[in-house]
């Protein structure tokens, strides 16, 4: 559940796996990312992709990864760098991020692998000097930072996890489970939020349980 | 003049040439002198108290012969209480002072099971470091917990904990200098300073010359508690939340800093300018090194190399001014 | 010299310790005179250390008494036996190397001006005047430690003996691990207490030492008073052959 093994279904004698497929969610992320760009007239042939990760080595980071470059060939990007965060520390993550954005001004895209990268990255592009949309930047979760940069326009989008319903799932499908055997894999994640009325809705549906 | 005498005895003077170094290298070798951009200076300014201001009490702790595991532990629990009061309705003023009491209650914990059971406290801080933080995953389930319509930007409480002076000084380091300068009279200007040291550099001694000894260390552990509460609030008002993964990394870091700065492990000697000096070097090190552009991917190697070639040069120092 | 006939200054009585299973102490009496300078010896183990320990305040007795100047006294701390004038330098030395001399010296006692902090005027002073008293010449009170002979560093706790008007000093084994030269200093600060009439209690296991500063001779073994000798009534050959009859007696 939440985090899949890298191989999926292969790489681990689990019964099925209930959470966001985290290739496929990168992948809708980096595309939603890089059509801004284009939206903007930015020639992508030129772009430079920084990804910072709190744990490099880590396999949501690497899946993750995986899925943005698969989106960067299509677009045709080469240029990338993924940057070691330091761990899940928040200063440390805002120390490092603001860093690389001061030392890297060819950077085009900020992407947050997880969740506290990715709540740190309004503070760092205010920190690095960066008006709203300069970078365009995004990650997963939606930790309380991510949206207030969505709504300042600092984050472009952020991928929601849906954890409710990967909850409510596990629940369901062992009951499916007992009863007829039955192990569907269930893809919750993926639910792009770039608008401050998508996260309205989020705040809206969170505590009713919908979400 | 003592202090100056203090300064070199204490081997805070090679600390204070390698930063010399560092920062006239990181100065004049960065692409367009960023490291000295303002945009820089004021985001290491606001971000290094965070580790800085518990380095500072752990240093004070190293030198009575003690260390702190559990400000990882401690640091993030405060801030949940903190942020826990904010959202029963409690004004961020009196939150922010039951956070620091929950720390002293904490650190005072530490100190009594230590001086108690007279275990080493790296066992014993591992303990409640462990203890703590599980309490705290239980009791948070790890959610993050937004403060910045309790605490809004701009306002008083805001601005005092992650604002600016002027329209660019960070407050944190503000902050930072203040415990320095405080902790740095206690240490070698007050009478409680002297026990520290003596604490730490002949328990036995201290003991029989009259100096209550638990009572010290049980003192210093509690100032650890404080300052981890007052950073644990300084952190969520600028991230504007709770994060169960506040502190993390911060025991050891905070062990480093003040190893680089020329404390001790053994206790009894080290010194405030030395830690204050150990706790820029770690993040100019690491930040500098950005700027540099080297690869980021590798860069806690280069941490760990400098920290070793720290302790190399401190106890070869040493051991030529003996 | 003939003191005994006064009060004693202290007197310990029917003193017993027991470190868990180890009977250390097997009813002791012990008492030292105003002005007088007793020699105790005895093998390794015999509880020499332990028995100042007990008057210094670092142990409690188990059971027994101590009187000082003819009061009953409780000292259960190391600042209860200091508040009383009894002042031990220790054979673990009681200094802490990586401190200055001054602050040493004053350990425990700072003295201080407003808000607890530590006049250092006064304490550098006193120091270099305490040291200048035994006949100690330093360089400057804010060395530390470490940076000093064996010698001067018995005198700089026998020093913080002087400085605090102590009554009573105890010296264990302060010329333990000594060169022949630093042993005649310290020695000399023993005579320069003696003059300012201290009592001493001064324990070694160098019966010559002891002899040499000490006007009567307190023998233990194995937790038990086994001899008690003036001076006059005796040799540093007699006073060995007592310690080791001692030693093997039942
Ligand atoms: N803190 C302690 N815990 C347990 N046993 C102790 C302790 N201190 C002393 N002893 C024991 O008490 C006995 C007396 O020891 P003490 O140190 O008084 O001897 P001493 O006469 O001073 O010997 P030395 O000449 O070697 O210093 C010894 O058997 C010793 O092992
Ligand atoms: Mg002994």
């Amino acid at each position: 559940m939440n985090n899949d093994d890298s191989e999926g279904a292969v790489g681990n004698p689990r019964l099925c796996y209930i959470g966001q497929s985290e290739k496929a969610a990168a992948y809708r992320l980096a595309r939603r990312l890089f059509d801004e760009a284009k939206a903007k007239g930015i020639d992508l042939s030129k772009a430079h992709v920084a990804m910072a990760a709190e744990v490099p080595g880590a396999n949501y980071a690497k899946i993750r990864a995986s899925g943005i470059l698969e989106a960067m060939k299509e677009y045709g990007i080469t240029s990338y760098e993924i940057i070691d965060a330091g761990g899940l520390e928040m200063t440390t993550v805002e120390a490092r991020e603001t860093a690389y954005l001061l030392a890297h001004p060819e950077t085009t895209f900020l992407i947050g692998l997880g969740g506290i990268c990715t709540d740190r990255l309004t503070a760092s592009l205010k920190a690095a000097g960066k008006q709203p949309g300069e970078i365009i930047a995004g990650g997963f979760d939606t930790t309380p930072d991510t949206l207030a940069g969505i709504k300042e326009g600092y984050v472009t989008a952020t991928i929601d996890q849906q954890q409710y319903l990967q909850g409510y799932f596990a629940v369901y499908v062992l009951y499916l489970y007992n009863k007829y055997g039955f192990t569907p894999n269930i893809d919750t994640g993926g639910y792009l939020v770039d608008s401050p009325e998508k996260i309205a809705l989020i705040e809206k549906l969170s505590p009713e349980h919908i979400r | 003049m003592e202090w100056v005498r203090n300064f070199l005895r204490y081997r805070a003077a090679n600390t204070f040439l390698v930063f010399i170094g560092l920062v006239m290298f990181f100065s004049l070798l960065t692409p367009n002198y960023l490291f000295v951009d303002r945009r820089n200076l004021a985001a290491l300014g606001k971000l290094f108290p965070d580790l800085g201001v518990v380095a500072l009490g752990v240093g004070v702790l190293m030198i009575c012969g003690e260390f702190d595991l559990s400000v990882s532990s401690v640091l993030p629990f405060c801030s949940y209480v903190f942020v826990r009061l904010l959202y029963r309705g409690f004004a961020p003023f009196w939150a922010f002072w039951a956070a620091l009491g929950v720390g002293a209650l904490l650190g005072l914990l530490n100190g009594l099971i230590t001086v108690k059971t007279k275990m080493p406290s790296f066992i014993t801080t591992l303990g409640t470091m462990m203890f703590w933080r599980g309490v705290l995953y239980i009791w948070s389930k790890m959610m993050p917990a937004g403060i910045r319509n309790l605490v809004p930007s701009g306002s008083l409480f805001e601005r005092t904990f992650a604002g600016t002076v002027g329209s660019f000084f960070p407050v944190q380091a503000l902050w930072f200098a203040l415990f320095a300068v405080i902790l740095g009279i206690l240490l070698h200007y007050h009478r409680f300073g002297n026990w520290i040291y003596a604490t730490g550099d002949n328990r036995d001694a201290a003991r029989a010359m009259g100096i209550n000894t638990d009572l010290v260390k049980t003192a210093c552990f509690m100032i650890v508690g404080v300052l981890c509460g007052f950073s644990a609030c300084m952190q969520a008002v600028r991230i504007g939340s709770f994060a169960a993964t506040q502190g993390i990394g911060f025991e050891l870091r905070a062990i480093a800093a003040c190893v680089v700065g020329g404390t001790s492990l053994r206790g009894g000697v080290g010194s405030m300018p030395g830690i204050v000096l150990g706790a820029l070097t770690i993040p100019i090190l690491d930040n500098g090194l950005i700027l540099l552009r080297v690869p980021v991917f590798g860069i806690s190697a280069f941490i760990g190399i400098a920290t070793i070639l720290f302790v190399v040069l401190n106890s070869y120092v040493e051991r030529k001014t003996r | 010299m003939e003191r005994q006939n006064g009060e004693p200054l202290v007197r310990m009585v029917n003193i017993h310790k027991w470190f868990g299973r180890v009977y250390a102490l097997r009813g002791v009496d012990f008492e030292v005179y105003r002005g007088e300078t007793v020699g105790l010896i005895g093998d390794n183990g015999a509880g020499k250390s332990t028995l100042i320990k007990i008057l210094s305040g670092y142990h409690q007795a188990d059971q027994g008494e101590i009187y000082f100047e003819g009061q009953k006294v409780r000292i259960s701390s190391p600042r209860d036996a200091r508040k009383l004038g009894i002042e031990t330098v220790y054979q673990e030395q009681a200094l802490a190397p990586n401190l200055s001399i001054a602050r040493n010296i004053f350990m425990g006692r700072e003295p201080v001006r407003r808000w607890g902090i530590i006049d250092r005027k006064v304490m550098n002073e006193e120091s270099m005047k305490a040291l200048a008293n035994l006949g100690l010449r330093l360089r400057s009170p804010d060395l530390p430690v470490v940076t000093l002979s064996g010698g001067e560093r018995q005198g700089v706790a026998i020093a913080r003996a002087l400085h605090f008007k102590a009554k009573l000093v105890i010296l264990d084994e302060p010329t333990v691990a000594l060169s022949v030269k630093e042993v005649e200093e310290v020695l000399e600060f023993v005579r320069q207490l003696q003059r300012e009439g201290i009592s001493v209690i001064f324990i070694t296991h160098n019966l010559y030492h002891a002899y040499d500063i000490a006007e009567r001779f307190v023998v233990m073994a194995r937790g038990k008073k086994m001899a008690d000798v003036k001076k006059k009534d005796t040799s540093p050959e007699e006073l060995s052959q007592l310690v080791i009859k001692s030693a093997f007696a039942e």
